[in-house]
């Protein structure tokens, strides 16, 4: 069989994210919901609520005041806010244990995925076009498909560095060829598995190649290049390396003013340490098993 | 990708590994040292080392032009081509390196894969540090840059070798 289906099976293995992830999600939008109560289904989770009232008051997501309450955090940043940092906790624990096959070392899948996330929703501040919270989310959950991907990667990673190396064909295609999907659609099936939004999870499955949709949002031509940038950077960066294509018509859809590129490097780099050391504090909070070196 | 190898080895062996980040530079005089920078793509990193004065530096740049913000460049000047190789020249001079003695090496410049990749940025990173040479009377010595590859880039302070990891597979510049 069919190693696709195997994989897509795998995606079913993936722990569900907590109940509280999809409360918040879905009254982001619910003008009537109250602050109190939901503020309450955080609460009852202590690890997830310190964990949460660090990050509120990080250099990048927090502000001026202190933030003391789960009720505060969620009146002084958005519920919006609140959210994302809530799927962040849930998800960092995942992200960073070492990746087999992408040959990704402990942390860095959540480095790329954090700076991705800034990458995006400054890109999004700066263009307009996109909701620059949902660009931070997809942005963050990009590359989760790899968890999934990264032990079947493993096994067959000279089939697919033979087609990198003799076809010059991209990674993904690579994996196409090799296993009938990529880490973009593994992704893609993972966030639908765990309730995301659509139009996060169309961002994720075309971040590769956003001209391939039908219908391309502004969205995943912003996550599209901010994936493209922190790659280049070397953020987070594996065994795929550069071996991506970039997408051009995503760069014109966007009508990228000059700069742009370089700006959103420099502004992300001055802030994914901090955002990588809080989360590095809470991984030791929440007593999380010690990093292993990649085998 | 092999930072914690690197380290084991390194251990074994006595020897100090100073990892230099991205946008950061590091220079000494210490034969114990081993600077190392990782993940190089489109960045640029240079070494530079005199091994009559036993001193060496390494830089990991990320962007050509310090136009772009001269705040960022001011606050760190190894972010910037234009801005961090005058820096760390003027560093291992400081620390009594001899301008006509300097071995300098690079690596990265690298790009995603095809011709479509519109911002250019490891070309352009390679392109100033060309011209900041040029400015100086100064050649690399070698160089590892281009392709779709990710380097890691190390120093030996006590010997001066200079290695370029891509892919698990290690080679002398």
């Amino acid at each position: 069989m069919n190693l696709k289906r195997e994989i897509l099976a795998k995606v079913h293995t993936v722990p569900p994210l907590p109940e509280v992830v999809f409360k918040l999600q879905k009254y982001c939008n619910d003008p009537n919901v109250s602050y109190s109560e939901l503020a309450k289904v955080i609460e009852v989770d202590q690890g997830l609520t310190t964990s949460l009232l660090r990050l509120a008051n990080s250099a990048y997501f927090g502000c001026e005041q202190s933030i003391g309450s789960v009720q505060y955090a969620m009146t002084r940043l958005g519920l919006k806010r609140v959210y994302q940092i809530v799927l962040a906790v849930c998800v960092a624990p995942m992200s960073r244990k070492p990746i087999r096959g992408y040959d990704l070392a402990p942390a860095m899948l959540w480095q790329h995925a954090i700076a991705t996330a800034m990458a995006s929703e400054y890109l999004a501040q700066e263009l307009g076009g996109a909701d620059p919270a949902d660009a931070f989310t997809a942005g963050m959950l990009h590359d989760m498909g790899k968890i999934v991907l990264g032990n079947f990667v493993d096994v067959d990673m000279d089939k697919i560095r033979q087609a990198v190396d003799r076809k010059g064909i991209p990674f993904d295609e690579a994996e196409r060829e090799v296993f009938g999907t990529d880490h973009a659609s593994v992704a893609a099936a993972l966030l639908q598995r765990w309730q995301i939004p659509t139009r996060i999870v169309t961002a994720v499955r075309y971040h590769h190649h956003p001209s391939a949709c039908p219908d391309p949002e502004p969205l995943l031509d912003i996550v599209h290049i901010a994936d493209v940038l922190c790659r280049d950077v070397g953020w987070g960066m594996g065994a795929d390396a550069l071996l991506y294509r970039f997408d051009p018509a995503s760069a014109a859809r966007l009508a990228l003013p000059p700069d742009i590129a370089e700006q959103t490097m420099a502004e992300v780099s001055l802030g994914l340490e901090g955002m990588m050391g809080f989360f590095q504090t809470l991984g030791a909070t929440q007593g999380q098993p010690a990093a292993q070196p990649v085998g | 990708m092999s930072a914690l190898l690197v380290a084991a080895q390194a251990q074994k062996q006595g020897r100090t590994i100073v990892a230099v980040d991205i946008t950061e530079m590091a220079v000494a005089a210490d034969p114990a040292l081993i600077l190392v920078t990782y993940s190089l793509g489109s960045c640029v990193g240079v070494s530079v080392f005199d091994p009559e004065a036993g001193v060496g530096g390494l830089i990991h740049c990320m962007l050509p032009l310090s136009k772009i913000d001269p705040r960022k460049a001011a606050d760190r000047p190894a972010m910037f081509v234009d801005t961090g190789l005058p820096a760390l020249l003027q560093a291992v001079y400081d620390l009594g390196a001899n301008r006509r003695n300097l071995q300098l090496k690079a690596a990265g410049g690298g790009s995603p894969l095809g011709p479509d990749e519109v911002f250019k940025i490891g070309q352009r990173n390679l392109d100033v540090l060309g011209k900041v040479l040029w400015k100086n009377g100064l050649e690399l010595r070698a160089q590892c840059v281009g392709g779709s590859q990710a380097r890691t880039l190390s120093l030996d302070l006590q010997s001066g070798r200079t290695v370029v990891r891509t892919d698990g597979k290690e080679s002398e510049l």
